[in-house]
């Protein structure tokens, strides 16, 4: 039979040379996709090996690389580039946002949390940094006060397309479906060709009315009917 | 009717359906996924064999439309294969987190009405991959008369720590992005969800 790596040909990803492994990390920065194996296994290479030949994108690259290799749990690695960013941008709070994530992959919330929180006392309205907060509340299941701070986000960037898709997951996994269709019906005024969110839309209106539904079934049959159980 | 004394099913899993709820928590690590267990009931061994899996959701993981459409297609599939739907599995996206929430309770009592057992199997996040000789899953059952769903520990791997061993390999030869899941699917209808390259791959791993 084939062997492991013969089976698995392509489908880990390898630093071949450094012009290509540039092009994809562009490709990747400008579709905004997740695909942080490749970039943590090309990145690595770039920064490590060729870091001349990037010219000014080196420190683009850097910052690429750090939440892509914590993604894969390559803290090395995120490690190393933070220094080189913070060594480079002594006082930027972008690059604090990046230490931030660092303390977020060590599980270190409370100190994440500190430092966003120092962050949006001298910048208010720094939108990354606000979300890092929902992020820290959904990693703890913390769901409720992951809702209540994405609102309150909502209120001040009512077109913040990530924000109402996050509330949106967050009211579904909550039961709260007409909460859920309101960011969604958001989502649909926003993008209306996405036929993703008239998808989504769609089957919470099914989950709502088939619970009115069910509800009007149980007071006509009484004795209950299983099948209504999911 | 009188009250049953309840005996414990002994739960054994086989490396194609272990294997593939592994990569399918390797492909989505970020996202919650899902699945349906399929196998064998031993009424006389009091035991049940979960033959295989079919990976269902890594999003929309909590509405029922697609659930629904799922669970007619495993079915009929599983049927073909002289099999029957013998539980559910559910990897939730926080690491530490391996509760059964209300909505996995309800699908795996949808799934104990339709079949004699159903056992509800949650992913333990932190022993994917780490772990070479214990289950990275929780199994759950639901206790019939008190409708409640227990931790049971009487599960075990066939084939035992080789075979674990080799999955662990395959997935760090990225060999579980190949997985299909009902997702997959839904999003291009030529994808198969019964994954007949991955099970062959399994099947041979298993010989070596």
């Amino acid at each position: 039979m084939a062997s492991f790596e013969e089976v698995g040909e392509g489908l880990v990803p390898k630093f071949t040379d450094w012009m290509s492994a540039r092009d994809a990390l562009r490709d990747i920065r400008e579709e905004g996709s997740r695909e942080s194996h490749k970039v943590a296994v090309l990145g690595k290479q770039l920064v490590e090996k060729y870091a001349s030949k990037l010219g000014d994108e080196v420190w683009v690259v850097h910052e690429q690389v750090i939440p892509s290799a914590l993604d894969i749990g390559d803290h090395h690695t995120a490690e190393a580039c933070y220094k080189a960013l913070h060594h480079k941008f002594p006082g930027s709070t972008r690059v604090k946002r990046l230490e931030g994530l660092l303390l977020e992959a060590k599980e270190e919330y409370d100190d994440a949390l500190a430092l966003y929180t120092d962050i949006l006392e001298k910048e208010p309205t720094n939108l990354l940094i606000a979300k890092r907060r929902v992020t820290i509340q959904k990693a703890r299941g913390e769901t409720v006060a992951a809702i209540t701070e994405l609102i309150k986000i909502l209120e001040i960037y009512m077109t913040d397309i990530e924000s109402w898709n996050e509330l949106a997951d967050l009211y579904i996994s909550e039961h709260s479906y007409e909460k859920a269709a309101f960011c969604l019906e958001e989502l649909i005024l926003a993008n209306p060709h996405n036929y993703l969110n008239h998808q989504r839309y769609a089957e919470v209106l099914y989950k709502s009315l088939f619970a009115i539904l069910k509800e009007q079934l149980i007071v006509l049959m009484p004795q209950g009917n299983t099948s209504l159980q999911l | 009717s009188s009250t049953r004394v309840y005996i414990m099913m002994h739960y054994s899993v086989s490396a194609k359906a272990y294997g593939k709820i592994i990569f399918h928590c390797a492909k989505y690590p970020h996202r919650a996924v899902n699945g349906v267990l399929i196998g064998t009931i031993s009424k006389k061994d009091n035991s049940v064999q979960v033959q295989d899996c079919v990976p269902l959701f890594h999003a929309k993981l909590d509405l029922t439309p697609m659930l629904e459409v799922a669970l007619t297609q495993v079915e009929i599939y599983a049927i073909s294969k002289g099999l029957s739907i013998v539980g559910y599995y559910h990897a939730k996206p926080q690491l530490d987190d391996s509760s059964l929430t209300d909505t996995i309770k309800s699908i795996g009592s949808k799934i104990s009405q339709n079949s004699d057992v159903s056992c509800v199997l949650m992913v333990d996040n932190r022993k994917i991959l780490t772990s070479h000789n214990e289950l990275a899953v929780k199994m759950f059952i639901n206790q019939e008369q008190t409708n409640q769903w227990k931790e049971q520990r009487n599960i075990s791997l066939m084939g035992g720590d080789p075979v674990m061993s080799l999955l662990i390999k395959a997935v760090e030869n990225g060999i579980f992005q190949k997985l299909i899941d009902f997702d997959n699917h839904l999003d291009c209808v030529d994808a198969d969800w019964t994954n007949p390259s991955i099970n062959k791959f399994i099947e041979e791993l298993k010989e070596q």
